[in-house]
């Protein structure tokens, strides 16, 4: 066999391998749009679940899904922006930065059920908030700041070194430099942040289900120590009523939106950090 | 010229990387209101002894000076100096000009903007002097709104020049200023050097002869870790009394 020939082979099966690893992702996308398609509706959309689900549509579900997805971002973003300023203006020491690194890996790794009932244990009993819409949001916070906080890291960490010179050259102090060049300078870094973390809060279902949402019965929360449904708890407790198919549809059909949304988001920022990008190599 | 008069003084001042010596119990005082030219070998420190005078090098690990350094008359090594206030009095321009994407009015106010909020009714004419200094003001007085990066390299230079001199520095470091320019921007930078040097006390690091002769009052040669020879720029860079000095000078020729 000659080189040429070896060279096709391997760069053949490195393609194949490629293959295989987008297609799980277009069959996911395949056998949910495909199965959901039937069930979406402005209906389905826009009224309330009926008869645990099987019939009537998913309005709450959505809504309670937004409200966990944009009150957990808002209580993560602050937090993951300032530990990541905390870590590239303040930190002198290499070994707490690196400390602080292996912190946040770990975070990002812990099982998410494990978040969940910890902070059940601490927000939902010690602070005594209970299951509602708050403890989800809360526990959904911890659990998306490292990947903000990784997102935010990266824009400031790779800010061109002469902003950065030249606003310490100016004589700026390390505060009025972060309001000057590092925030201006990184706002599409933490948009991205916010966007993959709004998406994580999206699609996370272990944390949330036994902390903050209540699979029927629920409307519109009036006070923050009510639960709120869900469309991850929702998909999960209709896939339980397999034998139902109009149960069974509605649940494709609640997966499609959820999946949309997070879509919507991703490509949001990918969009937003390709900007970056383009802005930082100009 | 007494001890006291000088702006600038390095004393026996040790300047380290790690463990790695840059520079090794080196003392000079450098003549104010002059343009003191550094030249040497690439990689010999040379920006890292200018970068010494207003403490860029401390936000670099591993950075490590023993000895003392004297600008303005206090030893800004010392632990309460106000870092902040000294890099405000000692303005430093790099290599490649550094514009924000910000407009050219936003561009030459940025310091003074954040620095000195309670000035915002003169900012206007504060950034109109600093544009006249440094002779810019006619090219740009009908386009401050428009981008900075619109400016041509060498107007960016002068540019950032003018966001350096609005602080009104005592003390001016310029590191390869003209290295990034054609010969003609090069050649504006250098006419503006010399009507600066009335008000100021300016170092400049270097690579180009040429400029060093037209521009320098003084010039210092480093080697080897050490400030090899100093004296008067048209002397040393003409009939240089050490031999690394011809061997490097011979090499330029």
């Amino acid at each position: 066999m000659t080189r040429v020939q070896k060279e096709k082979i391997f760069s053949g099966a490195l393609a194949f391998l490629t293959l295989c690893a987008c297609s799980i992702l277009a069959f996911i996308l395949f056998a949910v749009f495909s199965r959901g398609f039937a069930a979406l509706s402005w209906e389905f959309i826009s009224s309330e679940a009926r008869d645990f689900g099987a019939k009537g549509g998913i309005l709450y579900q959505i809504f309670g899904t937004l409200l966990l997805m944009f009150a957990s971002t808002t209580i993560c973003l602050p937090i993951a922006l300032g530990t990541a300023l905390y870590q590239t203006e303040y930190l002198k020491s290499s070994f707490w930065k690196k400390a602080f690194k292996i912190f946040m890996a770990s975070l990002n790794g812990m099982p998410t059920i494990v978040l969940g009932l910890a902070g059940y244990l601490f927000f939902g009993k010690f602070l005594g908030i209970g299951v509602s819409w708050l403890t989800g949001a809360l526990i959904l916070a911890a659990m998306i700041i490292p990947t903000a906080h990784a997102a935010i890291l990266e824009a400031i960490e790779t800010l061109p070194e002469h902003y950065q010179e030249t606003g310490i050259s100016l004589g700026l102090k390390p505060n009025q430099r972060i309001i000057a060049v590092v925030i201006p300078h990184s706002v599409y870094g933490i948009i991205t942040g916010t966007l993959l973390g709004l998406a994580r809060a999206g699609g996370e279902t272990a944390a949330i289900m036994f902390t903050a949402t209540a699979f029927s019965g629920v409307t519109l929360p009036k006070s923050i120590t009510e639960p709120v449904a869900t469309l991850q708890t929702h998909i999960l407790v209709l896939a339980q009523e397999a034998t139902n198919p109009i149960a069974l549809a509605n649940a494709w059909g609640s997966a499609s939106v959820l999946l949309g949304i997070v879509f919507f988001l991703i490509l949001g920022a990918k969009s937003i950090r390709n900007r970056l990008t383009w802005e930082l190599e100009r | 010229m007494s001890e006291t008069q000088f702006d600038i003084k390095i004393q026996n001042a040790s300047l380290h990387y790690g463990s790695a010596p840059v520079f090794n119990k080196i003392t000079h005082y450098f003549v104010p209101k002059a343009v003191t030219s550094v030249i040497g070998p690439s990689g010999t420190g040379k920006s890292t002894l200018l970068r010494t005078f207003n403490r860029m090098n401390d936000r670099i690990e591993g950075f490590r000076i023993d000895g003392d350094v004297w600008v303005g008359g206090q030893n800004i090594y010392e632990e309460n100096i106000d870092v902040y206030a000294l890099r405000q009095s000692v303005g430093i321009v790099f290599q490649k000009p550094c514009v924000f994407p910000k407009s050219i009015y936003e561009n030459v106010i940025f310091g003074i903007k954040r620095l000195q909020p309670e000035k915002k009714k003169d900012f206007a004419d504060l950034a109109e002097q600093a544009l006249r200094k440094v002779s810019l003001w006619d090219e740009v007085q009908d386009r401050l709104s428009e981008p900075g990066l619109s400016l041509s390299q060498g107007q960016q230079q002068r540019l950032v020049l003018a966001r350096t001199l609005i602080s009104k520095p005592d003390i001016l470091l310029m590191d390869e200023p003209t290295s990034s320019l054609d010969p003609r921007s090069a050649r504006a930078i250098e006419n503006l050097i010399l009507s600066l040097k009335e008000n100021h006390t300016i170092i400049l690091v270097t690579h180009n002869i040429g400029q060093a002769k037209r521009v320098s009052d003084e010039t210092i040669f480093v080697c080897n870790g050490d400030i090899c020879e100093a004296g008067d720029a048209q002397k040393l860079l003409e009939d240089p009394c050490c031999q690394e000095t011809r061997d490097y000078l011979n090499q330029g020729r």
